[in-house]
């Protein structure tokens, strides 16, 4: 666990410390380049903003109106054939939304079960395995104006349900 | 297609908002939601700033070069149809790799930047090329080596060994990683077969 969380808090100094020197190295106008790519950066993130205000929206109405329990007591008469929690519907249906909601979910889940129960585990690992797909959706193409996305949601689905399900098989082993 | 499932998920919170008598409630939470979209820009924008003005120095370094260079052979299978040299392969590496070591904020400006280059190859604006497709559902499968965020949560609810689900997270979005890059090579040869038979 220690070596974990060391290796991770040193990705972003290494990175930049890399990156740094690496361009001292090269020779090259530093200071100057980074101001020149922030300036754009700055745009980017404005370019984005639009497209966050219309996704949170969205899912604070869903939250709301109880939307994510509601797909959980749906799933209930499945959950003996799949053996997959209902519990954890709604987790899996949110971190398509965002990412804070999904988290907020998530530490429901670990109050309630602990984190080291099967729902807990499983949760954790599905966590791992999936990605805020509208976020990035819209902030991706919103830019850009791509308004077709032809058939990503679809085969992202696909991917997702089966690394839910090795999750969820994984856990029971643990 | 966002375009659906926007409005068919206000649609969905109003309807079952007004069904409970909850609809106070939800006009609170829209400009709770207004207030947190603008305060996550505020943050956002320092951060993916400072990204953009790395990935720059990288970038006039040649260092994002040797990077696309490294990640040259698996980019060509993915992208079959965008030339080596293009710039849309220097940003979608950074993205890939800037996922993989969980620097998300990294990752936003490299994105968008790949779209726009990819856009630049494209026929039919408006309408996501196959490369684009491809880009976005590796994105989406979450390529993450370490997801701190969980490790961290779980140890926040004293668990036995936080750390213990690194591995099985790897297995999980590895396979969700191949299932849906195989899901999104056969709809792009089913797609192309039709546009050529039209």
């Amino acid at each position: 666990m220690k070596l974990i969380s060391l290796v991770n808090s040193a990705v972003i100094p290494f990175v930049i410390g890399f990156i740094v020197i690496y361009a001292m190295y090269k020779r090259i106008d530093v200071f100057g380049a980074f101001v020149k790519g922030t300036e754009e950066g700055l745009k980017t993130s404005f370019s984005v903003l639009p497209s966050l205000i219309a996704l949170i929206c969205a899912v604070k109405v869903l939250r709301a109106s109880s939307f994510f329990e509601i797909l959980s007591f749906l799933w209930c008469p499945l959950e003996k054939v799949t053996s997959f929690p209902s519990e954890l519907v709604p987790l899996a249906a949110a971190k398509m939304f965002s990412s804070s909601a999904a988290m907020g979910l998530l530490t429901d889940i670990f109050e309630n079960y602990g984190p080291d129960s099967y729902i807990g585990r499983t949760a954790s690992i599905m966590m791992c395995c999936s990605e805020t797909i509208f976020y990035t959706l819209s902030v991706y193409f919103a830019p850009v104006g791509i308004k077709d996305s032809r058939y990503i949601i679809k085969c992202t689905l696909v991917g997702l349900i089966c690394g839910i399900a090795v999750s969820a098989f994984i856990a029971s082993k643990m | 297609m966002i375009n659906k499932i926007w409005c068919l998920s206000l649609l969905l919170g109003v309807l079952l908002c007004c069904l409970q008598d909850k609809m106070e409630i939800m006009s609170k939470e829209l400009l709770n939601g207004t207030k947190e979209a603008v305060d996550l820009f505020i943050v956002m924008s320092g951060a993916v700033a400072m990204w953009s003005g790395f990935m720059k120095v990288a970038e006039e370094s040649g260092l994002v070069d040797k990077l696309s260079g490294c990640m040259k052979g698996v980019l060509k299978v993915l992208f079959p149809s965008v030339p080596s040299n293009h710039p849309a392969m220097k940003y979608i590496s950074i993205n890939i790799a800037a996922n993989m070591l969980g620097l998300g904020w990294a990752a936003t400006p490299s994105g968008i930047l790949a779209v726009k280059h990819l856009d630049t190859l494209s026929r039919q604006k408006g309408k996501a090329t196959n490369d684009m497709c491809m880009f976005l559902v590796i994105n989406m499968s979450s390529v993450q080596l370490i997801s701190i965020n969980i490790i961290s949560c779980r140890m926040k609810y004293a668990s036995a060994d936080a750390a213990e689900i690194v591995l099985p997270g790897i297995i999980a979005t590895a396979v969700s990683t191949v299932v849906s890059v195989a899901a999104c090579k056969w709809c792009e040869r089913r797609s192309d077969e039709t546009y050529i038979a039209s």
